[in-house]
């Protein structure tokens, strides 16, 4: 760098430089560190090299089809539940008329991410309880008998974990498809119209196109949120009953801190990582878009 | 100008002279002026035993005043941790120099992780006072690693808040042997004992007709159906993933069943680990049925356990097992719904709001139940404890009476501190919380607090209500259990998640997808999977006269 450019920039980069250091110190060091101890035996206090062993015990560990089949419901479900329900809400709140009950709608969607995260999963568990939850309850007063331990049943459990956050509004993705919707061209929406364009035809050959770039964000956060994630698989199952709802993350969480083999469980996080790439190089790759 | 410089000069000196005296105030502390009845270790009141160090402190020329410390002992949330702040705060009247800080860890896990991460970072950060069971590596190898300190020397000296009673005579002597490891090495301090059995409503039962706590299997089946059939939860336990305590059961029907294998796991004369001191623990030990403690404080060897599992001697589809897993299906059955995921917590909460008729869990539970009661007011109920039972009729494949968990709760050691000074606080620390006035004011003050009393009390001269008794009293069983748990259930160490896998399997079995036939052979597929895996990590030959 010139001493011109250098007199320009050189405060900005000296702001820059601590938050730099530490994202570096605290995140990709650690993750570096994961990356040399994937391929080592690691309890903490030794490590031996064992080349690619830990990556073949995960991939010949008896829960991993289940697990990677489990990931695969997760993943799936999750990526729908964040680009068909928060667009249908945004549509819908889109095409309300009135300022006010715009507002009323919008901050009623958004309000639910100030909740912490473990308190929805914990009021889901208690939806779910077979004893006094509300669901069985519902049930009953509905008039049906049985009553089940939807969490605690291998038919139920995952679907369970799945269905939680019903109606699957969730704040950001929401809140960006209604900004990009906002700022839709309104001339080339209203002339669509004249020309004869019905509510139909305008969603699908307007804004759908036009949400592309949304889409590619939500689904590149989503797939990574979901593969990251056995917070709630913990919280609610534990990954049971037996295996039925557990997840690679669950795995990797079981070896590192259930039995404090930290090398096994950085090789998981390796693979994980890999994965997340190639699905996020897929993702942009093969969803284009003009933007 | 002269003015201002003689003023610069004196304000310079005047602000020189602060700096040096706050540099040097350490020395002037007025709580590091310790009188000299406290750096003597003994304080003025010489008449109360207990509050007292019976000797003179050593050296009484010794005048020196102490420098300030704080020990740390690390604890679990809710283990006397009420009692344990007390004792901390009597012995910080008694040596003001010296505070005790009770650390609680919120889990095992935590406190495991914790402990051996910074005793590996040279253990400057670790805490001085430890649970022994709770670091996360067997006693010897915390040992050899230098992380806790060998307390065979302590134990034999004059404890000065006991009246010079020793630790070794003031503990009750029948649980010596569990605070010795393999190399006949003290590392513990019993505190306590702790047990494993059922909590039952007294109310809900006598409702169903059920005036006695069920003693058999057989008993117990017809009393939980009685309930079953009032409309009531029979009893409430949780096999959640890491909160499954069915194992115990499973552990406990084991240990029945195989109980005559276990002298052939314990390390031999010529075996290639064999040292003189577990030579002389084993050779004192022989299996006798009658005997459900004829095993404490035996040096076994994995490589014979796994040399036993390969040698099929034990059956793991025969008779016994077909029995132990026929009445576990059976007991599943009167369990509460969901109780494939649900933690402890909520089982209890099922116990507790009169919805489940009993509980399985351990004495730990006691006090917090007590404390329960309490706050229920007139929704409380009478309840009472029962121990793991025996079955109705004497079968050749469960000789003797079955063991559960019987053994010291709070095990406490001493950490290895390069610091001397610390080390010998902490070691006066415990002789003060073992003296028997300190412990009982531990155990008063959690019991108040409703908090884990874990069991009787291992400290002599301790006494307990006789309704704490009572409640005790269903947890003594008749010995430690020591399942030799690869025999069957296999290695999971080799597998984290195997452990998992198993639990699949025993539900499919629970849920009449595949029979008990299939159920068994599947496990103990299993369990070679993981055993031989475990063997090949270890580079075990299953000779124990050789060292891999």
């Amino acid at each position: 760098m010139n001493l011109a450019k250098w007199r320009r920039y050189g405060i900005s980069y000296l702001f820059l430089i601590p938050s730099f250091l530490f994202i570096a110190t605290f995140l990709y060091y650690p993750v570096l560190l994961a990356f040399f101890h994937s391929f080592t035996k690691w309890n903490l206090v030794t490590s031996e090299w064992v080349g690619l062993d830990n990556f073949k015990k995960f991939f010949n560990e008896g829960t991993f089809a289940t697990g990677a089949k489990n990931q695969l419901i997760y993943t799936l479900t999750d990526v729908v539940k964040a680009i068909v329900f928060p667009l249908i809400g945004a549509e819908l709140v889109y095409l309300v008329g009135g300022n006010k009950i715009k507002y009323l709608f919008r901050t009623g969607f958004i309000l639910p991410m100030l909740l912490p995260g473990v308190v929805s999963i914990l009021l889901w568990q208690n939806i779910y309880d077979p004893t006094n939850g509300l669901l069985n309850q519902l049930l009953h007063a509905m008039g049906f008998t049985s009553t089940h331990a939807w969490l605690g049943e291998e038919k139920t459990a995952i679907w369970s974990i799945v269905m939680m956050g019903l109606p699957f509004i969730s704040g950001l993705p929401f809140l960006i498809f209604y900004a990009a919707i906002g700022n839709m061209n309104q001339e080339q929406l209203e002339a669509a119209r004249i020309d004869g364009a019905n509510g139909w035809n305008v969603f699908t050959k307007m804004h759908l196109p036009f949400l592309m770039p949304q889409f590619k964000i939500v689904i590149i956060l989503t797939i990574l949120g979901s593969l990251q994630d056995y917070v709630k698989i913990m919280i609610l199952t534990g990954g049971g009953p037996g295996v039925a709802t557990t997840n690679p993350a669950m795995i990797m969480y079981n070896a590192a801190f259930g039995s404090s083999q930290y090398g096994y469980g950085s090789a998981i996080g390796v693979a994980l990582f890999l994965v997340i790439l190639v699905l996020t190089i897929f993702n942009l790759k093969f969803l284009k878009t003009d933007y | 100008m002269q003015n201002k410089k003689v003023i610069a000069i004196l304000t310079t000196a005047v602000l020189s002279t602060t700096l040096l005296a706050a540099c040097g105030s350490n020395n002037n502390d007025p709580n590091t002026n310790t009188p000299a009845n406290t750096a003597n270790d003994q304080p003025a009141n010489t008449n109360n035993s207990t509050d007292a160090p019976a000797n003179d402190g050593g050296n009484k020329a010794d005048d020196t005043p102490k420098e300030n410390k704080t020990i740390t002992f690390s604890t679990i949330t809710n283990y006397y941790t009420a009692g344990l702040e007390i004792a901390a705060e009597d012995y910080h009247k008694l040596h003001p120099e010296t505070t005790v800080k009770i650390d609680i860890v919120s889990d095992n896990t935590t406190y495991q992780t914790s402990f051996q991460a910074k005793m590996a970072a040279g253990g400057d950060d670790a805490p001085d006072i430890v649970h022994a069971n709770l670091l996360g590596d067997t006693p010897n190898n915390n040992i050899a690693k230098g992380f806790i300190l060998k307390l065979n020397d302590f134990i034999e000296q004059p404890n000065p808040y006991n009246n010079g009673t020793s630790l070794k005579d003031g503990i009750v002597a029948d649980y010596w042997k569990n605070a010795t490891d393999s190399a006949n090495e003290v590392y513990m301090l019993p505190f306590d004992l702790v047990g494993t059995g059922f909590f039952y409503n007294k109310d809900i039962f006598s409702k169903a007709g059920i005036t006695e706590a069920p003693t058999t299997w057989e008993a117990l089946f017809d009393a939980l159906q009685k309930i079953k059939d009032a409309g009531t939860i029979p009893l409430a336990m949780s096999q959640a993933t890491g909160s499954d305590y069915e194992g115990w059961m499973v552990g406990a029907f084991l240990d029945w069943s195989s109980r005559s294998l276990i002298p052939d796991t314990w390390l031999q004369p010529g075996d290639a680990r064999d040292t003189p001191e577990a030579d002389k623990i084993n050779s004192t030990l022989k299996y006798s049925p009658d005997d459900p403690f004829f095993d404490v404080g035996a040096v076994g060897d994995v490589e014979r356990q796994l040399a036993l599992w390969k040698s099929g001697k034990y059956d793991a589809t025969g008779p016994a097992e077909q029995k132990t897993w026929t009445t576990l299906k059976k007991l599943s059955t009167y369990l509460q719904p969901g109780y494939a995921t649900m933690k402890d917590a909520d089982a209890y909460q099922l116990f507790i709001s009169g919805k489940a008729a009993a509980y399985w869990n351990g004495s730990w539970q006691v006090g917090q139940i007590l404390k329960d009661q309490k706050s229920l007011g007139d929704k409380a109920f009478q309840w009472g404890t029962f121990k793991f039972p025996d079955f109705a009729t004497p079968d050749p494949n469960f000789p003797g009476h079955p063991r559960g968990i019987l053994v010291p709760g709070h095990q406490l050691s001493v950490t290895a501190k390069k610091d001397q000074e610390t080390v010998a606080r902490s070691k006066d620390f415990l002789q003060f919380l073992y003296s028997p006035a300190e412990a009982q004011k531990v155990f008063s003050a959690t019991i108040d607090a409703g908090q884990f009393v874990q069991g009787p009390s291992l400290v002599k001269g301790v006494t307990l209500p006789d309704e704490i008794n009572a409640y005790l009293d269903g947890f003594k069983v008749a010995g430690n259990m020591a399942p030799i748990s690869l025999l069957t259930g296999g290695n999971p160490a080799a597998e984290p998640n195997a452990t998992a896998e198993g639990k699949s399997l025993e539900l499919q079995y629970y849920n009449d997808k595949i029979s008990l036939d299939e159920y068994l052979k599947k496990r103990a597929a299993l369990a070679k999977k993981t055993n031989e895996q475990y063997i090949a990590d270890n580079k075990y030959d299953l000779d124990p006269k050789t060292n891999p």
